[in-house]
């Protein structure tokens, strides 16, 4: 469903990424990981179509309606409404603004795309209601402002729980662990593990191996410099817990 | 230099067609001196140095009443008390209200001498003071605490390059409450000036909450002045909110006399194309134990300009006074701009003041978690600066003039200032 080929890209001119080739099915669970400053996070936005970076070179393909189709072309909010999911690194904290009412509004959006009907304030509240105990989160955090004053888990399970609700086909998690107690951890990639199904995919954005105990990947990407230097199975992500980057760095010189 | 071209003579003739009696004369003999001793105001007079008058006063305008049959009918509701002002004329009693209105009298004069060293050299003050005539007394009765708001509407129907000026003034009796809310609209009504004045006391232990809502069309130009007086434990809250208009300006002047007495002093402008808003606000601590809170906001698309000048003045005496102050404006586009001046003069040395002042863009990273939403950039632009200016609209506690607000922000402003 996601094919990225040869993806070069730029943040204020410097290259980030320097020709990244993966592609992900349906059903799958890819983790990308890499030492800070490898791009993994860049990737993540390039694929959700940050406006601030620029494809350089290569082709993003998403599957839409069947079809596999470049979405260079595609702002953020549509790759949205097809079905691409970003969880933030750092969620954005928006005073004035409920966090009930922006998941509403998001949530409508992508119904309408779909041509499915859109729902009511009581409606949605209710959705959101059952969705709340797989985040064991309580309903006072939906009549606050976005993200304004959460924890650190707080926010990660806020940012889980807007995945939950819109059920993207291909769920981007950048750093969804960091920061993260043992508790909280479980907790998020429980809800992860609930999106889970032969029909979406989950791209899993990290720095440690330790949220991959909790949430099995079919796939491993080492990212250094901008390149995906070594892929595999999920033995490479124990691996890595080992011995570190550092002889992977080594072997891609 | 520019000359207040046929100005002068038009109030002249206007004095000499409303006289009243000597002190009410007085009064607009004394305005008309000061008008006439300063020249419209240009960039070099400090207090209108963002804001140009000079289009406004290029029509030849004169004061004349314009006839109408507008309908009021749509405009009244169980939900508050209604009254209405139709270029100029008290038009409609029929609401009961536990609030004495009357033509402006001896009481009048009164509140006017009280507050008769706030605004002086201002001019669009003075504009409106010396052709006083038009207005109503309002007077709230002591322990009176009314069941309703109330809403004046002002309109202007029909009027074609005219000017025409309003004055009204409060008395709040001891230990009561009141809630007004002054609506400005216009229908049909093109290249006219109008000029609003209230002046106000507002007695011992009470509170007058006092909200100026504007959304008058694109071709009138609007000016507000307001003075209170606030009185031992009295709290005075302004809130004005700027949404139509070409250019307007608001001046708020508010003495805390005696001690416990407090103000706020609150307002949000939401601009678009070529318009002007200019806010120009002074609160005086005359006395200890006093406090102010002031919070404006302004959201600027197209090519408007929006102004705020506050001054926080504190006297020798008024010690341990706290004060707060606090300007932020939103710019939409480039050609957007915001002049900000906050402004302290303390004179005691135990106090407690802030002000500040930010002016600034619409957060690329907020903008971009609505896009990763599915939420289109034009809607989450719209609901940002919705968020923004919210803060200021929710100071209006009461819900059905608070929906008034939103509403028409809604309608005047956040539907058509989005375009692609």
């Amino acid at each position: 469903m996601l094919e990225v080929k040869g993806v070069s890209a730029n943040v204020k001119e410097n290259q980030i990424l320097k020709g990244i080739n993966f592609s992900v099915k349906p059903g799958e669970v890819h983790a990308i990981m890499g030492p800070n400053g490898s791009g993994k996070s860049t990737l993540s936005k390039v694929i959700a179509g940050h406006p601030g970076y620029e494809v350089t070179n290569g082709d993003i393909e998403f599957e839409i309606n069947g079809k596999m189709t470049n979405i260079d072309e595609l702002e953020a909010s549509d790759r949205a409404r097809e079905g691409i999911f970003l969880g933030f690194q750092y969620p954005v904290e928006i005073p004035g603004v409920t966090n009930i009412g922006f998941m509403h509004e998001a949530f409508n959006a992508l119904c309408e795309q779909q041509g499915a009907d859109t729902m009511d304030e009581e409606e949605f509240r209710a959705y959101v209601k059952s969705k709340l105990p797989i985040l064991e989160m309580n309903e006072a955090f939906l009549d606050r402002a976005v993200n304004e004053g959460f924890s650190g888990g707080e926010k990660k399970k806020n940012e889980i729980l807007q995945m939950l609700l819109l059920n993207p086909r291909l769920a981007l998690l950048d750093e969804t662990d960091s920061g993260l107690d043992i508790d909280a951890l479980k907790i998020v990639a429980n809800g992860v593990n609930t999106l889970k199904s032969k029909h979406n995919a989950v791209v899993l954005v990290t720095h440690y191996q330790r949220l991959l105990d909790y949430i099995q990947p079919d796939f491993v990407h080492v990212l250094h410099d901008g390149k995906i230097i070594k892929s595999g199975d999920k033995t490479l992500a124990l691996e890595l817990e080992k011995k570190g980057y550092d002889w992977l760095i080594e072997d891609a010189k | 230099m520019t000359t207040l071209f046929n100005l002068p003579t038009e109030i002249k003739s206007f004095q000499a067609d409303h006289s009243w009696n000597a002190d009410f004369d007085k009064i607009r003999l004394d305005a008309l001196q000061r008008l006439e001793s300063n020249e419209l105001p240009t960039r070099r007079t400090e207090s209108w140095k963002y804001t140009n008058l000079k289009k406004v006063f290029e029509s030849e305008l004169t004061f004349k009443n314009q006839q109408s049959s507008f309908d009021i009918s749509k405009l009244k509701s169980k939900n508050y008390t209604s009254l209405f002002f139709i270029n100029g004329s008290l038009s409609d009693l029929s609401d009961k209200c536990e609030l004495s209105i009357s033509p402006l009298n001896d009481k009048s004069l009164e509140i006017i001498k009280k507050n008769s060293h706030g605004l002086v050299n201002d001019f669009a003050f003075n504009l409106n003071e010396s052709t006083l005539h038009d207005g109503a007394h309002f007077e709230l009765a002591d322990n009176v605490n009314l069941s309703k708001p109330i809403i004046i509407y002002h309109i202007s129907d029909g009027e074609k390059e005219t000017i025409r000026t309003h004055s009204n003034t409060f008395s709040i009796g001891k230990n009561s409450k009141l809630e007004i809310m002054e609506v400005y609209i216009s229908n049909n009504t093109s290249n006219s000036v109008t000029n609003f004045a209230s002046n106000i006391e507002v007695k011992q232990n009470s509170k007058f909450v006092h909200i100026h809502h504007q959304v008058l069309d694109n071709n009138i130009t609007f000016f507000n002045n307001i003075r209170s007086q606030v009185a031992r434990d009295a709290a005075y809250e302004s809130i004005t909110t700027t949404v139509g208009s070409q250019l307007s300006r608001n001046n708020i002047h508010i003495d805390l006399n005696e001690e416990g007495a407090n103000c706020m002093a609150h307002g949000v402008y939401t601009l678009q194309k070529e318009q002007h808003s200019d806010i120009n606000s002074f609160i005086n601590h005359k006395a200890p134990h006093t406090n102010s809170a002031q919070l404006y906001k302004g959201i600027m698309s197209g090519k408007s300009r929006g102004v705020f000048t506050g001054l926080i003045k504190v006297d020798k005496d008024a010690q341990l006074i706290n004060s707060a102050q606090l300007n932020k404006n939103l710019l939409l586009t480039k050609n957007a701009q915001a002049n900000s001046r906050p402004q302290l003069e303390i004179f005691a040395d135990d106090v407690k003041c802030s002000h500040g002042s930010t002016t600034g863009q619409l957060n690329e990273d907020e903008l971009f978690y609505f896009e990763s939403r599915g939420i289109r950039p034009k809607k989450a632009r719209m609901i940002l600066s919705h968020a923004f200016t919210y803060d200021v609209v929710l100071k209006v506690e009461n819900p059905v003039l608070r929906k008034i607000i939103q509403d028409d922000i809604f309608e005047k402003f956040e539907k058509t200032a989005f375009e692609d």
